[in-house]
């Protein structure tokens, strides 16, 4: 059973849930999280029937560790004041889990968490050379990774 | 076809402008945004346009359910240095295989040979530069399209 999430409610772009999700498992979280939420987290979760080779490539598939390395980024950003503007969660060709966001003026940034437990964060406005740094699991460094990002969506 | 690829066809000669296709999730063509997850390191395989037996239908046949993007040779970042300062060199190189003359593999380089280790703030430099290099009118979904 997940961890529970406790959220605040969030408004997340349409975008971000084009594919089809698995049938919901988790009924306590679902009436705890919004509907939108609720369709990112089962995105998130539909990735554990990913197969190698998903990408038509040879594409590890997101593994454990970073399933529950995104679902606690979900957890932080969603029990946050305020969220910077999530784009879409995908699988990572490199073997992980990526979840995105994008701002005005080609702003982008992204954290992604490896299978092998790294997790990685850039900043790009397209222009300039982007911020990479390296982040840990625990909440602290994702909740300041997070307001790094929503102070490069709102500078 | 399966024959139709020799040793002697393979083609180093990349120009500048010449297309290179690569398959992309479908989500990232509907959302008509290549998400940096779409884009792996430090090898990927790519197909070239000037070696398409099919055409870019050709690319989809086997993979209807999977989007397509393209990004010319000359969008490949050339060099990109890590945090503690390493170069390392990008590039495309020809590598036919017996079904597929097409394809290609973009590699990176430190001091001129293949570098596996590629640190993973390269990496992301990488996708991140590439990505800028595919809007959305490069990306495609249906089998059978042709891009302007």
């Amino acid at each position: 059973m997940a961890n529970k999430l406790r959220i605040p409610a969030r408004q997340v772009s349409p975008q971000a849930h084009c594919l089809p999700v698995p049938p919901s498992d988790f009924a306590d979280l679902k009436q705890e999280l919004q509907t939108s939420d609720w369709r990112v987290f089962q995105r998130l979760e539909s990735f554990r029937s990913l197969r190698q080779g998903w990408d038509s490539y040879d594409a590890e598939p997101p593994g454990d560790v970073a399933i529950a390395n995104a679902r606690r980024i979900l957890h932080v950003l969603w029990s946050g004041e305020a969220a910077p503007p999530l784009r879409q969660i995908s699988p990572s060709v490199e073997g992980g889990v990526v979840v995105v966001f994008t701002g005005r003026d080609k702003k982008y940034a992204d954290i992604e968490c490896f299978n092998n437990g790294d997790i990685l964060a850039i900043t790009s406005d397209g222009a300039t050379e982007p911020s990479v740094w390296s982040i840990t699991k625990e909440g602290g460094s994702i909740r300041s990774a997070i307001e790094k990002i929503n102070v490069f969506f709102n500078d | 076809m399966t024959e139709r690829v020799k040793l002697s066809e393979i083609n180093q000669h990349f120009e500048p402008s010449e297309r290179l296709f690569r398959r992309v999730p479908l989500v990232d063509v509907e959302n008509g945004f290549l998400s940096n997850a779409s884009i792996p390191l430090p090898v990927f395989s790519t197909d070239r346009e000037s070696y398409l037996v099919e055409g870019i239908a050709g690319i989809f046949r086997k993979y209807p359910e999977m989007g397509l993007a393209w990004f010319c040779v000359g969008d490949i970042p050339a060099t990109l240095t890590s945090e503690d300062g390493r170069r390392y060199d990008f590039g495309v190189e020809h590598r036919p295989e017996n079904d597929n003359p097409a394809h290609s593999e973009v590699h990176s380089y430190r001091d001129g040979t293949e570098s596996s280790g590629l640190p993973n703030g390269v990496k992301k430099k990488f996708r991140d530069a590439l990505r800028l290099k595919i809007p959305p009118h490069q990306m495609t979904m249906r089998m059978g399209s042709s891009f302007p």
